[in-house]
């Protein structure tokens, strides 16, 4: 579980999050969404570590954010970004054997190599696992972060839940890609005690998939709490200045706009 | 190709070149001279012929030392390529060889007043500390607090503090008396023939502690061509890496400088050659880029010394002609890395 306490953050005396208490819940996906400049990304910068609070703490499955050296929180939690920008040339498998490092000191351990594997055939990356990523098309691309990322917290059978942040990781794939990473989660969830937090810009596919939402607005908490209790059309109008109404489709509520 | 089939051609070339440069020279030595003056040298035998003791006390220390010397400068280059993400960066441009050679200039010039003894490691830590010097001004000036360094800081800010300590150099070797002098300029081109038996103990020993931790550190170099915030996810401290490989690319460039003078480009022409062959693995490059940087300088001592026999080029200037052209290349070919 992930705990914040009223974390605010702060930069050139901008306050770009004030006093945020969130909790996330293992074996959930918490969808935090609001708009440009509601301070999404500063707090999963927060969450990742990359940058910390001015006040209030982040306990992190019992401990302290703080107290948890880069090295081990890399064993538990694992990032997935938007537009990873590599230079040099390196192929698919070994992009994704990155996401083992955190597990192995100096060579990858069969263990590692077998779930390297696993992760690559996941995401249908591994036809091209002796790829140059470099020649990789951009959907290609994320897809490999999406094995190396899985790869990382790879279910390995212990109780204490990984964590995966996702920062918009969806924004340069096609549609059929985006519903199939998200049901890929969601099956990774069944075997690995998992809390799921990100951040997406799709709002339907932000409803379909979270069991928790939370609204940002200006850096402040707007609500949060089931997604059934708490989007809503006029939370949508009054966070996104947006008229929104549902429509039911064979029981699913979807947003038109 | 597969990586150990590799290294052993790389290991195989590397050791023909060796022999190669041996060989070749003012005085022409024959095989069968050589696996005497071997055998007599392991034996301990006394009595040499003067051509088996130009082998044993001249050349063999050369040709060892432009193979390890040639080595380091190629793994300071993949270094300095992993921490700046960029291919055209090389231990020269970021002021590592200029602040070694002005530390070393000040050990020749002024070593006789200054109090500080440490025996045989007293030119090569005058270098280091040199070294250290330039590279870290070039780092935390071409530091952005907010962004990743920007390849044209850093490039400019190169071009500032290498021209510094270059004149501090040229300063050094105007007020020095003249055999000095004149050994500063040449050596200021890069030269082997200085070599012999303790300065190839010295790189040696400083050469291979400084791959070990290279090797070491792999890893966490691979993860930064994710991104310092990727990197950071997959457990790294970015910025005590980042000391870490500096001051790892310090020594080695720094104890090779002292011994052999500035030498441009090996540095950056051989990490370049080997991710074409085989990608990018830090790994793989550091122990690949160790062999061809001592193959290719081993060729250049060769042309060194055959191009004006019986005179000989300051090895600095081969390597200059072989670099100029790939990094003009380079440049013209990926803009994308600015």
């Amino acid at each position: 579980m992930i705990k914040t306490e009223n974390i605010s953050y702060s930069i050139n005396n901008k306050l770009l999050l004030d006093q945020i208490s969130l909790e996330f819940q293992p074996n959930e996906i918490s969808m935090i969404l609001g708009p440009n400049g509601a301070g999404k990304s500063t707090l999963i910068k927060l969450l990742s570590n990359q940058i910390k609070a001015d006040e209030g703490k982040i306990m992190n499955n019992g401990n302290e954010l703080q107290n948890i050296s880069q090295k081990e929180l890399a064993k538990t939690q694992a990032v997935l970004s938007q537009n990873i920008h590599m230079v040099f040339p390196m192929k698919v498998e070994e992009v994704v054997m990155m996401g083992r490092y955190p597990h192995f000191s100096s060579k990858a351990e069969k263990n590692d190599r077998e779930i390297g594997h696993e992760a690559m055939k996941l995401f249908q990356v591994e036809e091209m696992a002796k790829r140059n990523y470099l020649t990789l098309s951009g959907g290609e691309k994320q897809r490999v972060h999406f094995a190396r990322v899985a790869a990382q917290i790879w279910p390995d059978g212990m109780q204490q839940p990984k964590i995966l942040l996702l920062d918009e990781p969806l924004t340069y794939l096609d549609i059929f890609h985006q519903f199939d990473f998200m049901d890929k989660l969601k099956a990774m969830m069944q075997e690995q005690p998992m809390t799921i937090i990100g951040v997406l810009h799709d709002l339907n596919l932000a409803y379909k998939y979270s069991d928790q939402v939370i609204f940002l607005k200006s850096g402040k908490v707007f609500s949060q709490g089931k997604k059934e209790d708490v989007f809503t059309t006029s939370s949508l109008k009054e966070v996104f200045n947006l008229n929104a109404k549902f429509i039911l489709n064979e029981g699913v509520r979807h947003l038109l706009f | 190709m597969k990586t150990k089939t590799l290294y052993l051609i790389l290991a195989l070339i590397a050791f023909l070149v060796g022999i190669g440069s041996a060989l070749f020279g003012a005085v022409s030595i024959s095989l069968e001279e050589m696996s005497t003056a071997l055998q007599k040298w392991i034996f301990q035998s006394s009595e040499r012929s003067l051509n088996e003791q130009i082998f044993i006390d001249i050349r063999l220390p050369r040709a060892i030392l432009g193979l390890i010397v040639g080595g380091s400068l190629a793994v300071g280059g993949v270094l300095m390529q992993g921490l700046f993400l960029n291919p055209i960066v090389e231990p020269g441009l970021v002021g590592t060889s200029s602040g070694a050679a002005f530390g070393a200039a000040l050990y020749f010039t002024l070593g006789a007043s200054i109090d500080f003894h440490a025996g045989e490691f007293t030119l090569p830590i005058a270098a280091s500390i040199g070294g250290a010097i330039a590279t870290f001004l070039v780092y935390f000036l071409a530091e952005s607090p907010t962004r990743k360094t920007s390849i044209v800081t850093l490039l400019l800010v190169g071009i500032a503090i290498n021209a510094l300590f270059f004149s501090g150099v040229g300063f050094l070797s105007y007020i020095a008396r003249d055999p000095q002098a004149r050994s500063i300029t040449f050596w200021n081109l890069g030269t082997l023939s200085g070599a012999n038996w303790l300065s190839v103990a010295i790189c040696s020993l400083v050469s291979l502690s400084c791959i070990v931790l290279g090797l070491k550190n792999a890893k966490q170099l691979n993860t930064l061509m994710l991104g310092e915030s990727e990197a950071g996810n997959l457990g790294i401290k970015v910025k005590t890496l980042k000391i870490r490989m500096l001051t790892i690319n310090v020594i080695l460039i720094s104890v090779c400088t002292a011994f052999t003078g500035v030498i441009a480009f090996v540095g950056l022409i051989v990490p370049h050659f080997l991710r074409i062959i085989s990608g990018s693995d830090s790994r793989r490059l550091i122990i690949g880029s160790f062999m061809m940087g001592a193959i290719l300088l081993g060729l250049a001592d060769i042309l060194a010394r055959l191009l004006l026999a019986p005179a000989e080029l300051p090895i600095g200037i081969v390597t200059t002609m072989v670099g100029v052209p790939v990094f003009i290349y380079l440049l013209r070919r990926h803009n994308n890395y600015f």
